[in-house]
């Protein structure tokens, strides 16, 4: 670029939209997934996932019938997949959130794109999280234990247990989700709505779509719900991988109580996500041909967006290390040493190199850009924040203060199975979503578009 | 027997200017419907600020306060020793005090934008007009109800026609 | 509003601002000779004060740091027409340098790791020894200001440079380097508030202690600069530029950083308090010693609360009297923030404010403001060439 003269001259944004594109057919692109024949992909998918689904029915049937006992779980190691895979699902949650309500405040217009997908993973990947610790408690069919509903025993739920306020905050979690994220389809549903062709379906999404008109009076409400749920979830996000870092880091263990816990799990959570909202999305957009509306620049953001939180989730591990050995509490020293030369040095280096080292490809704008390289980054990084909670939870307990007590944590096929049948209840779902609701929020993007601004073509 | 007059605009910015006009000519009641909420629209009906943020508000304080008060409560009538931690121990209670917090008040978010738009609303004289269809694709569209003051068909109809109008319609309500 | 008609006569404030330069100048040298005064009454506590504000105002210069940084690595447009105060107010770390000086004399008032005899016996200041020594001090500090002056000079020039030459390629170049350098920063804050803060307390740690002064750190800069806008804005300077959009975008960041520095002090002491080890609560326990209760409890109510409650109106955000009242309020809190960690060190049976909090605070507020000032002079109040400029003069909130 040269020098220019003129005082002031703008510098140009990146199309959200690829050019040329209309409201009209912005509807068309987001409504052909819903209204096109079945592809076969899907059907084969869809059996794949739901076989999925089967798997993780017959583990916990299982499960319940015989008891924890199926699982790798010994002493020290009592916590193992169930908290791995619990906090992992929780995690890939919370990109929908970020990018719903924390980029909406921050006016960051390009989320309308991916919003709806990611907070669509996001209720999704709560739903397979609650599995877990639901059926870890052991007396499975004692769980409503877990609410302060009042009983003939007059007992109550121990408000000092940081596993009872998981329970208050994921389920607050997956209700706030579910609202926001219905809410912002309303306007949507009614759009299918008035595109549907046969009476039942008119009926169907009649029905969710409450009887949206479009008035002004209503989006005037609508948008200010919507600015409002924005702002409620952005702590609620915040406190909810919190809430499940306090479930390690309010105890004494060295590797679990330090004090960056909580932003350090938020940041983690981001990244898998992001990295998993990338994963998805390179496929959906293929796959139904969304290129117009989520383009290049809109993956190269969430890559940037991945970049920057590999690198708070990086810092974190440094400071934990520094700390643990400026500390000078030899306990503390030796949990972290451990994790990096121990019996699983294995899955801490798998994370290191998954987590800190292979995002920093995204520096190059090649990378960036790139749909192959961003697809195996994402699955990488997804590969690798599973190991981190793994890493966490287990090399912190495998070796207790006294090496008598020390031991080793293997998972049976029992947790690996369950482990896989939780992808196939979130695939099933999400094939569902892909197929039946729009995946793009049609009245969000088309706010974005520049013939939304009521004085567009006027200068020109 | 009413009837509604219903006015479709090519974009958004004629559909403002339109309003605008309205509003001058001091109609109150009418309505602009649109895929998507126009910026500026609010100010030209001359519409009031939402009343929705007091809702949450009062909403959030419920839920701050029913939550502090259930553990509060609860650790007193079933007191537990944890961790040498007092029975009233208020630390430990922020946690989910801010999760019911926000969860009242997100509950008030949404049903109470309900309550203000009167969702769900399945039945409207406007959805008889197959053309309103595509308000919630590119449709931009005027509303006025007969009941509104200083309704006449005819002039509205003039006026609409210097306000480069795509296309008129009449919708009778029979209800 | 026309782009034309915002040029000339307000944003090249050439040489406006000499009187109140001089008139800071003469103040901070009275307060300051005061000080140097009292310094003989009470040189141990002079030391711990001297910390205290030293602290106050290099969170304030880093925080500006950020500000700018973040605006480049995240190509913000709204915000190019109040990014010369952070720039001019980072421009300010030779001046940090300068002052760092009393605290190389106070070492051994201030930290008890310079004490060799007391190292020999304490087995955790062994282990510490080659982190906590004072050559590794003296090195890591020096290396910490040349980073920060080098960030500082380069963001500065250049943005001053585009003022003159219009050229684009500076922005792309700005943003580009605004990547590396705010992981630099990133670090630096964090070892230093460990090194000059933590290390107070040298048995304590906390992995999340440079994440609070961070988050202190932007909280008072962006107060600060909504502050010097205002001032402007009362000497008829940038009144239709920087607008109450402006001030409302500013409002809710301040409130954000405000709610993010409640969540990172909330989860310190939460974790601390729950697991109640002994090497770590030793910090807590002295802030509920006697009157420092008070202060704790002023500081929830104060720091959080208050801004909490009465920020979160937008129409307090854009009312300028009632804004600048509860920024003003909030820079108070930020310096009973680091008082509150810093001064139960030399005072832990109570608190006990000595004269020379005060007139040692007005010293070096004077004179930091007047270098503040005296660099304000030499430079265009906006950036009047930035590419973005259109988008910031022409920003309206949602």
């Amino acid at each position: 670029m040269t020098a220019s003269t003129s005082s002031i001259v703008q510098v140009k944004r990146p199309d959200l939209v690829v050019p040329g594109e209309t409201f009209e057919s912005v509807t068309e692109i987001v409504s052909r997934p819903m209204e096109m024949k079945l592809p076969s992909w899907w059907l084969i998918t869809f059996c794949v996932a739901v076989s999925g689904v089967l798997l993780l029915k017959s583990m916990l049937a299982y499960l319940i019938w015989e008891g924890i006992g199926i699982w790798g779980l010994n002493n020290p190691v009592g916590w193992g997949y169930a908290i791995v895979n619990f906090v992992f699902w929780v995690g890939i949650g919370h990109a929908g959130t970020l990018i719903s309500a924390i980029l909406f405040l921050f006016r960051q217009k390009w989320r309308t794109a991916i919003n709806r997908f990611a907070e669509a993973m996001t209720i999704f990947a709560v739903i397979c999280a609650g599995i877990f610790p639901g059926v870890h408690i052991g007396r499975q069919w004692l769980a409503y234990w877990l609410f302060p509903i009042p009983n003939s025993m007059g007992m109550w739920p121990n408000f000092k247990s940081p596993l009872l306020w998981d329970v208050f905050a994921v389920s607050t979690y997956f209700t706030v989700s579910l609202m926001f994220w219905y809410v912002g389809l309303v306007p949507d549903l009614a759009t299918v709505r008035d595109r549907a062709k046969s009476k039942v379906r008119q009926m169907i999404y009649g029905i969710f779509s409450l009887g949206w008109r479009g008035s002004n009076r209503h989006w005037q409400n609508y948008e200010k719900a919507y600015l409002l749920l924005a702002a409620l979830a952005t702590p609620l996000v915040l406190s909810v991988h919190s809430i499940v870092s306090f479930d390690f880091a309010v105890s004494q263990l060295p590797g679990w109580h330090t004090t960056i816990f909580p932003p350090y799990f938020v940041a983690g959570a981001i990244f898998s996500g992001f990295a998993m909202v990338v994963t998805l999305m390179v496929l959906a957009r293929q796959l139904f041909n969304l290129k117009a509306l989520v383009t290049i620049g809109h993956l190269e953001r969430m890559n940037k967006i991945i970049l920057l939180t590999g690198m708070l989730v990086g810092y974190a591990y440094g400071m934990e290390f520094f700390m643990a050995w400026y500390s000078g509490y030899q306990y503390e020293t030796f949990a972290f040493i451990n994790r990096a030369t121990g019996p699983y040095a294995w899955a801490y280096w798998i994370m290191v190199s998954c987590n800190v080292i292979s995002p920093q490809l995204f520096w190059f704008k090649k990378c960036r850009t790139s749909i192959p390289i961003m697809f195996i980054v994402s699955i990488f990084v997804n590969i690798g924040m599973w190991f981190e909670r793994f890493v966490i939870t287990v090399t912190s307990l495998h070796r207790d203060f006294l090496p008598s007590s020390w031991g080793y944590y293997s998972p049976t096929w029992v947790d690996v199975c369950t482990f896989i049948g939780s992808f196939g209840l979130f695939f099933t779902l999400f094939l569902l979503f892909l197929r039946f609701l729009p995946v793009i929020s049609i009245s969000e993007i088309k706010n974005v578009m520049p013939e939304a601004d009521p004085h567009y073509g006027e200068e020109h | 027997m009413n009837e509604i007059l219903l006015a479709e605009f090519s974009t958004p910015g004629k559909l403002l200017k339109a309003a605008e006009k309205l509003s001058n000519c001091g109609y109150t009641t009418y309505e602009t419907y649109s895929p998507f909420p126009i910026h500026g629209m609010d100010d030209a009906m001359r519409l009031k600020h939402s009343k929705l943020g007091w809702i949450v508000l009062c909403g959030g304080a419920t839920g701050l306060i029913a939550g502090f008060s259930l553990q509060t409560w609860v650790s007193l009538h079933y007191p537990l020793i944890i961790s040498g931690k007092p029975f009233f121990s208020y630390q430990a209670f922020i946690p989910v005090t801010f999760e019911l917090m926000v969860l009242f008040s997100a509950f008030s978010a949404v049903f109470g934008m309900f309550a203000l738009n009167k969702l769900p609303q399945h039945y409207n004289p406007i959805f008889k007009s197959d053309y309103f269809r595509k308000v919630t694709s590119h449709g931009f569209f005027i509303g006025i109800d007969s009941n509104e003051k200083g309704y006449d068909r005819d002039k509205l109809r003039d006026l609409f026609a210097t306000l480069d109008v795509k296309h008129i319609e009449v919708i009778e309500d029979d209800e | 509003m026309s782009t034309k008609q915002l040029i000339e006569n307000d944003i090249d404030a050439f040489d406006k601002f000499g009187s109140i330069t001089r008139t800071l100048f003469v103040i901070g040298g009275i307060f300051s000779f005061i000080s140097f005064i009292l310094f003989f009454f009470d040189t141990h506590y002079f030391y711990f004060s001297y910390l205290t504000t030293y602290m106050f105002f290099l969170t304030l210069t880093l925080g500006a740091m950020f500000i700018v940084l973040l605006q480049y690595l995240t190509t913000a447009g709204w915000s190019v027409v109040i990014r010369r105060v952070p720039e001019v107010l980072m421009r300010n770390i030779p001046l940090m340098l300068v002052l760092f000086i009393p605290i190389i004399f106070g070492m051994h008032d201030l930290y008890h790791w310079t004490h060799l005899d007391a190292v020999a016996h304490d087995h955790l200041l062994q282990i510490k020894r080659p982190w906590l020594n004072q050559v590794f001090f003296f090195i890591r500090i020096i290396l910490y200001f040349f980073i920060w002056s080098w960030i500082s000079k380069t963001f500065f020039k250049k943005s001053v440079l585009q003022d003159e030459t219009g050229d684009h390629q500076l922005t792309l170049d700005l943003e580009r380097s605004a990547s590396y350098s705010m992981i630099l920063f990133a670090l630096t804050l964090t070892f230093a508030a460990v090194d000059l803060v933590m290390s107070i307390t040298p048995h304590w740690y906390s992995t999340i202690f440079g994440v609070y002064i961070f988050a202190g750190a932007v909280l008072i800069a962006f107060s600060v600069t909504s502050l010097m806008y205002m001032y402007l804005r009362r000497k008829n300077l940038l009144k239709d530029i920087v607008t109450v959009e402006h001030y409302h975008d500013l409002g809710k960041l301040i409130y954000g950083f405000n709610i993010f520095w409640s969540y990172i002090a909330f989860c310190q002491f939460f974790l601390i308090w729950y697991a109640s080890v002994p090497e770590e609560t030793d910090f807590y326990l002295k802030h509920f010693e006697g009157s420092w209760t008070f202060v704790t409890i002023l500081l929830c109510v104060g720091h959080f609360g208050i801004p909490f409650v009465f920020f979160i109106s937008r129409w307090l955000k854009r009312h300028l009297v009632y804004h600048a009242c509860m920024v003003l309020w909030i820079c108070f809190m930020h310096f009973v923030d680091l008082y509150w960690i810093i001064i139960p060190n030399v005072a832990p049976d109570g608190l006990d404010i000595h004269f020379m909090d005060i007139t040692l605070f007005i010293g070096f507020s004077c004179i930091y403001f007047a270098m503040f000032f005296k660099n304000l002079n030499k430079v265009c109040l906006i950036p009047k060439k930035d590419p973005r400029l259109s988008e910031s003069l022409n920003f309206v909130n949602f």
